[in-house]
């Protein structure tokens, strides 16, 4: 069970996703040589990613009710 | 269980004072204001009141009491009613109202649930609170100092496994698909033939012996590199093992693409992070913008923008190639702005700095249409997943115990709403991987997708393994991280009892049912929903009842159903929509029957010549100041045109006809086209013609001699292209007919103008007969294609398929759907096990290039194809929604009956089971149906339709095909237009449904 603050969430889910375009774009412009592990990390990074930021928003929205 | 709940609150709101409550005592103002909250019918702030006024003082009767009329479900209000006979044991309205609840079935209240492990003893106050807590809702609060490393590493590990299993046997099963069953082996083969017979033709010199024996081997060569010789299933086998490893370095023709170097995993390395740039730019867009949105929605909802974005939340149903269309249209081919497809620009760039910016630049239209494919729906599920969750009445109740808020939120918030966050997430993962391919070919991006689609149509079938394989991992991987970060921050996972959370989810989605059925009830009065088998509770005069009775009956059955649609302008409007559609599609089929309509679009028609090319709509001229010229037509065939006889001499006759008409237009008409057909016997007739303008001008025409037909083209005619004295050598024909001589005016002359076409016949009896053609710049109510077709029909057409195809695959796919859960559930055991398998395993399958495959090795029929989408939908993931719902149902009583008086399996599952829940079905039906309209569109837009059946989909992957994008808009916006209309009708009648027997979102 993790205990992170919701921006933070928030802020590791936007890392996380930018990644998840920095990394193929990197791979696309050939700065960085193509691989599968990269490609299947940049995947994982961004929908995970994404997937946190929706959960720290919720807690955000939850405790700023409050 | 409603109205004992009506009566409990009833009971509590007449009590109007509160002579134990001290006015002085902390927390009164709250409990005031709570209580004139409730009496005023504000639940919403009554609960937050009143859960302040119990956290601030916990020995509050009044508070507690008040709470639990707040409160909805039985067990935060008997919760509530203990805490005050806590306080006070001889609280008579307590002690009624918990006597009140126990009668309720469903109402595990007063019996704390026994955790499965004994729970460590709660040291600290907090923790005793939170254990009790806990233990009266039926939440496992134990384990809290447990290890989380320990008990996430079991859990994914066991989940690993399975999506290892999941990917194996996905990939076969496409790997079956693929090959079709050996279907294959018979392209191949016919492909050696084709081969041997070139290198026959090449050896005529070898001797014919020595020939056969080398083509022999040749064939035998062959064979044996494409795996021939090998049986099928253990090729199959040997596949899979290559496809899993992407490891094709021993297989022959292992892709077209490239030289002979290239294998498939450098085709797709190349190829793979153009897809993921795409997919990881829309989900950064997606995350600060979406993100942003959703937040500020959800803290003020109701207002204009949230208003706005649930009226447009419906068109995130239509495909984001379709919003690839109009940005590309308005951004690249009119504003000029940006790019129409591609990666790179035509001149490579010469930095490393501008080689960035081009595939920027390349990549903002396609991620923009992906994000507004998404974008409405995702932020109006989260914003409504953000609220639901963070009002829910135990949370009010945890609040009001004191716990700490962190803990609030994880166990009372993001347990319940998880599931389906994560659920709504991997659809829109695999969403987006199906839309990929026809986004990727719309814009020409080389990514898998296009890959992908590319590889069907060449039927590589290493290629199209490994791509599945691709997917299958990518897909596992996103579930698998998902997996992951749910384990991360939901604490049930650590104990990785998943029996216990299958018990638990079970509990929520009985609830969730519960409630559901309960509104669906309240809109089914006059539905009979006793607890008795069917056959006990029908009347005998309702088994004589008319067809016509029961067809009536079921109308008033829906009627406040109906009646509740009235209060969703949204509704009504897709309703309008949905019935003009309706109306069309009848009035369609009755007038243009089917064999004429596939006449008049197919190849041949003979009328088709006198329609112009590419002509706009009639109706843009409702929109100009100066009208487009439409197609003007005379002939001295029908009667139009009066053609006078003069003899010239003894063998010679002059046939003069005379075409004169208005030309009420500035703007020049498309061509000019005469039609001549003549009769004579020997001597071919002489033809001359003289234009005439409405200032008397004279222009000679070709002259010629004609055959029996002979067709004349302004457009073609190379004497009126050499013409310099109007308009100057190397104009337009037509603005040398039409324009005022030697100026540089693109306005034609407005006026009566002629056409004399002056014929010579050598012989009697020969006559010759002429129609003129003035082709328009517009046509009709849809205007024409590249082949002259009136589009009209394509468009009229495109209604009744796209109705029947949306209708026919959600009706087809939900029937056979519920059928088959229904089944699973009733029978349970291996066989529930298996379906649920199946359901896993088809998520891994590729359907859309599946469906490609079917059409190309098997039938051309979008019927057929249609069918192998139901099929490879029905065990998606409705089939999980349809299973919890018929769990709940298993348990009712009047199943236990028709159980007991003997009842056979099918009777219980098609007469019981189905129809109790197919009510509670209807709005997702109804939400299914633009899926497959739009699918039919993507279908066809990739090329898979009938050849000659005309479609919207067949008119868009016309249109861009052949030019559209040098100004001929109308011809993909108008089936674009309708395909958006028909999806956000029948969208828009869904979400009303689903708001009208969703209690939960009802009350939003």
């Amino acid at each position: 069970m993790i205990r992170i603050k919701p921006r933070a969430l928030i802020a590791i889910g936007l890392l996380l996703v930018l990644f998840g375009f920095v990394a193929p774009f990197l791979m696309v412009v050939r700065i960085v040589e193509p691989s599968l592990a990269l490609s299947f990390a940049s995947h994982a990074a961004s929908v995970s990613g994404l997937f946190l930021g929706i959960i720290g928003s919720a807690i955000y929205v939850r405790s700023h009710r409050n | 269980m409603a109205a004992e709940s009506s009566r409990l609150a009833d009971h509590v709101g007449s009590t109007r004072t509160c002579p134990d409550e001290p006015a002085s005592r902390p927390g009164s103002s709250h409990l005031t204001r709570g209580i004139a909250a409730l009496r005023a019918g504000d639940r919403r702030s009554a609960g937050r009141l009143l859960a302040l006024a119990v956290r601030q003082d916990l020995r509050s009767e009044s508070a507690w009491f008040w709470l639990s009329a707040v409160l909805k479900t039985v067990q935060g209000r008997a919760y509530c009613l203990r805490k005050v006979l806590e306080i006070n044991p001889e609280n008579q309205r307590a002690l009624h109202g918990l006597a009140l609840l126990e009668k309720q079935r469903h109402a595990p209240v007063l019996v704390a649930q026994s955790p499965a492990r004994p729970a460590a003893p709660p040291h600290s106050p907090r923790q005793r609170l939170v254990a009790g807590l806990g233990s009266r809702l039926g939440i496992r609060t134990t384990s809290l100092a447990t290890s989380t490393a320990s008990g996430v590493t079991k859990y994914a590990l066991v989940r690993m496994a399975v999506l290892s299993l999941t990917v194996v046997a996905g990939v076969f099963l496409a790997i079956v698909f693929i090959n079709f069953g050996g279907f294959v082996d018979e392209i191949y083969r016919d492909g050696i033939e084709w081969a041997l017979m070139g290198m026959s033709r090449e050896m005529h010199d070898v001797p014919i012996e020595e020939r056969t024996e080398l083509l022999d081997q040749a064939r035998w060569h062959m064979e044996e590199a494409v795996g021939l010789h090998t049986p099928f299933l253990w090729r199959c086998v040997l596949w899979l093992k290559h496809g899993l490893t992407l490891d094709w370095e021993d297989v022959p023709y292992i892709s077209s693409y490239g030289d002979d170097s290239t294998t498939v995993l450098e085709v797709i390395l190349d190829r793979l992070p153009n897809t993921l740039l795409l997919a990881g730019a829309s989900n950064l867009l997606l995350f600060v913008v979406g993100v942003l949105v959703a937040l500020t929605l959800s803290r003020r909802y109701g207002n204009v923008l949230d208003r706005i974005l649930i009226t447009l939340s419906p068109i995130s149903s239509a495909p984001n190639w379709v919003y690839g269309v109009i940005l590309t249209i308005i951004f690249a081919a009119q504003l000029h702005l940006l790019p129409l497809g591609g990666k790179y620009d035509a001149l490579p760039p010469s930095t490393q700095l501008g080689y960035i910016w081009v595939v920027l630049k390349h990549m903002i239209l396609p991620v923009s249409a992906i994000f507004l494919s998404v974008f409405f729906q995702s932020v109006y599920a989260w914003r409504t997943y953000f609220l639901l969750h963070s009002e829910e009445d135990y949370v009010e109740l945890a609040e009001a115990q004191g716990l700490p808020l962190r803990m609030i939120e994880r166990r009372y918030i993001l347990r319940p709403a998880l599931p389906y966050v994560l659920t709504s997430f991997t659809l829109l993962v695999i969403g987006f991987w199906q839309s990929a391919m026809a986004l990727e070919v719309f814009f020409d991006w080389p990514g898998i997708g296009a890959l992908f689609i590319e590889s069907v149509w060449s039927i590589s079938s290493t290629t199209v393994i490994s791509l599945v394989v691709i997917f299958a991992y990518l897909l596992a991987i996103s579930v698998f991280v998902l997996d992951i970060v749910y384990a991360l921050v939901d604490p049930r996972v650590k104990t990785g009892n998943g029996q216990r959370n299958g018990a638990a989810a079970s509990r929520r989605v009985k609830r969730r049912f519960r409630l559901r059925l309960g509104r669906t009830k309240a809109y089914f009065p006059g539905r009979t929903w006793q607890t008795q088998p069917a056959t006990a509770r029908v009347a005998p005069e309702l088994r004589r009842a008319t067809l016509a009775a029961r067809a009536r009956r079921r109308f008033e059955d829906w009627k406040p159903a109906l009646r509740e649609i009235r209060r969703y302008p949204s509704a009504i409007v897709g309703l309008i929509i949905i019935l003009i559609l309706a109306g069309i599609s009848v009035y369609t089929v009755l007038t243009i029957p089917y064999q004429e309509a596939i006449r008049l679009w197919r190849p041949g028609d003979p009328t088709r010549y006198r329609n112009p090319e590419y002509a706009q709509p009639g109706w843009v001229n409702l929109f100009r100041k100066d009208d487009l010229p439409h197609t003007i037509m005379q002939s001295s065939l029908g009667g139009t045109v009066a053609k006078t006889t003069r003899p010239v001499s003894e063998e010679m006759t002059q046939i003069t006809i005379p075409f004169v008409f208005d030309y009420p237009y500035q703007g020049f008409p498309q061509d000019l086209g005469v039609f001549l057909t003549a009769e004579f016997e020997d001597k071919r007739p002489f033809v001359s013609m003289l234009w005439v303008t409405p200032d008397g001008r004279e222009i000679e025409l070709e002259s010629f001699s004609m055959t029996s037909e002979h067709t004349y083209r302004a457009s073609a005619d190379t004497r009126l292209r050499r013409q310099t004295v109007y308009g100057g050598e190397g104009g337009q024909p037509m603005e040398k007919l039409f324009a005022v001589p030697d100026t540089e005016s693109t306005v034609a002359v407005e006026g009566t103008y002629q056409l004399l076409v002056d014929t010579f016949v050598f012989q009697e009896g020969d006559d010759v007969d002429a129609e003129l053609v003035l082709y328009g710049q517009v046509h009709g109510l849809a205007g024409t294609d590249h082949h002259r077709r009136d589009l009209t029909i394509a468009l009229l057409w495109g209604a009744p398929i796209a109705l029947a195809f949306g209708l026919l695959g959600a009706v087809c796919t939900s029937l056979v759907t519920m059928v088959i859960a229904g089944v699973g559930v009733w029978f349970g055991g291996w066989l529930d096990s298996l379906i649920q398998r199946i359901g896993e395993v088809n998520l891994m399958l590729p359907a859309l290039p599946i469906a490609i495959t079917v059409y190309l090795v098997y039938a051309k029929s979008i019927w057929v194809i249609l069918g192998v989408m139901v099929l490879l939908s029905i065990f998606g993931s409705a089939l999980k929604n349809y299973r919890a719902m018929f769990l709940q149902v298993k348990e009712s009583a009047y199943i236990e009956a028709a159980r007991a008086y003997g009842a056979s399996n099918g009777r219980i599952i098609f007469r019981y089971l189905l129809p109790r829940i197919a009510p509670v079905l209807i709005p997702q039906l109804v939400i299914m149906i633009p899926g497959y309209v739009f699918l039919e569109a993507t279908l066809a837009f990739l090329g898979v339709s009938d050849i000659y059946l005309p479609t919207w989909g067949k008119v868009i992957n016309d249109a861009l095909t052949h030019n559209v994008f040098q100004g001929h808009y109308y011809w993909v916006l108008e089936p674009v237009a309708l395909l958006l209309l028909t999806g956000l009708a029948f969208a828009m009648v869904g979400f009303a449904l689903d708001s009208i027997f969703n209690p939960r979102l009802r009350e939003m």
